[in-house]
């Protein structure tokens, strides 16, 4: 039973979005990392067999991987709204969409660092990630700090956000990462 | 001192650490906790290098892995490097696969982090 509404129009509207429309995977509910290898590996497997470049179906998973850690690790626990992530083809882009609900806390945090990061260009993204890879720590939870700015350089900024207030104590966040099927050498 | 070998998972790579300086990280690395994965990597390493190693070769296949691995890797490249201004050979090569120009992409950005240099070597995997 699926009481989300942000999963259902976002599976929705996947089913609306044209004749050439394929569905790849929707997962709807706890993630753990069992479940984000396994889904990258179906993932793998449908490209491959879509013919795929490498270096997209690689894409694909550096960027799916830091998505659904993220969700796994950010996830409001006292959440009823469970987190969701699918992955569609739509006119031969890859559409990976995710929606997970934040406290209050975490989405003051997580407002400034998208403002901050979708402000950038692609050059000054990609070396704040330098920077972030040689200095910062990992957290004891095993964040790298890196995530969101992993998905934004990786998709050559394909990315866009929605951050929608659904309690006075809690947010939905959603993501919508969009990979052409180009090759682009950066 | 003995060979460290650590079996690959679904989330975890295959570690090969000989005490000939062949070293090998193969395969995907998204391990829960980081930390105490790797941890047993470092440690053979900071016992290895009391040996006074000649050599050391270290190889990279990663299918995949997560930015908390990719700075775990950062650091066991700087860690190497200390090794290398002791006096041994440290050569590390970065293999991906034909084509795939974000995991080469990647390979670099670990190469100038560190500032380790890296010899890549293109393969048709599969």
């Amino acid at each position: 039973m699926v009481n989300n509404q942000f999963v259902k129009d976002t599976v929705n509207k996947a089913l609306e979005s044209g004749e050439n429309y394929s569905d790849v995977l929707v997962l709807y509910g706890s993630m753990n990392q069992e479940v984000v290898n396994a889904s990258l590996r179906i993932i793998e497997n449908k490209l491959e067999g879509l013919k795929f470049p490498k270096t997209l179906i690689s894409r694909s998973k550096l960027i799916g991987v830091e998505i659904m850690e993220n969700i796994h690790k950010h996830q409001s626990r006292s959440s009823t709204m469970s987190p969701y992530f699918q992955v569609v083809l739509n006119n031969g882009s890859l559409c990976m969409s995710s929606g997970n609900s934040v406290s209050l806390d975490n989405y003051s945090v997580l407002n400034e660092k998208l403002t901050s990061y979708e402000g950038m260009t692609l050059d000054e993204l990609k070396e704040l990630y330098l920077g972030k890879l040689s200095n910062e720590e990992i957290s004891e939870s095993g964040n790298a700090g890196l995530g969101l700015i992993t998905i934004l350089n990786r998709s050559n900024k394909g990315a866009k956000h929605e951050l929608i207030k659904v309690s006075e104590s809690e947010y939905f966040f959603k993501l919508e990462v969009n990979l052409n099927n180009t090759v682009v050498v950066r | 001192m003995e060979n460290l070998i650590i079996g690959k998972t679904s989330t975890t790579p295959q570690i090969n650490l000989e005490t000939s300086g062949s070293l090998l990280i193969k395969g995907v690395s998204t391990p829960g906790d980081v930390h105490t994965f790797f941890q047993p990597v470092f440690g053979w390493l900071e016992d290895y290098k009391y040996t006074k190693p000649s050599q050391i070769n270290l190889v990279l296949d990663i299918d995949y892995l997560n930015t908390a691995s990719s700075k775990v890797i950062v650091q066991l490249l700087v860690a190497l490097n200390k090794i290398k201004l002791e006096g041994t050979s440290v050569n590390v090569t970065w293999r991906y696969d034909e084509g795939d120009e974000d995991m080469l992409e990647l390979g670099k950005d670990l190469e100038f982090t560190s500032n380790t240099p890296i010899v890549y070597v293109d393969v048709k995997k599969n």
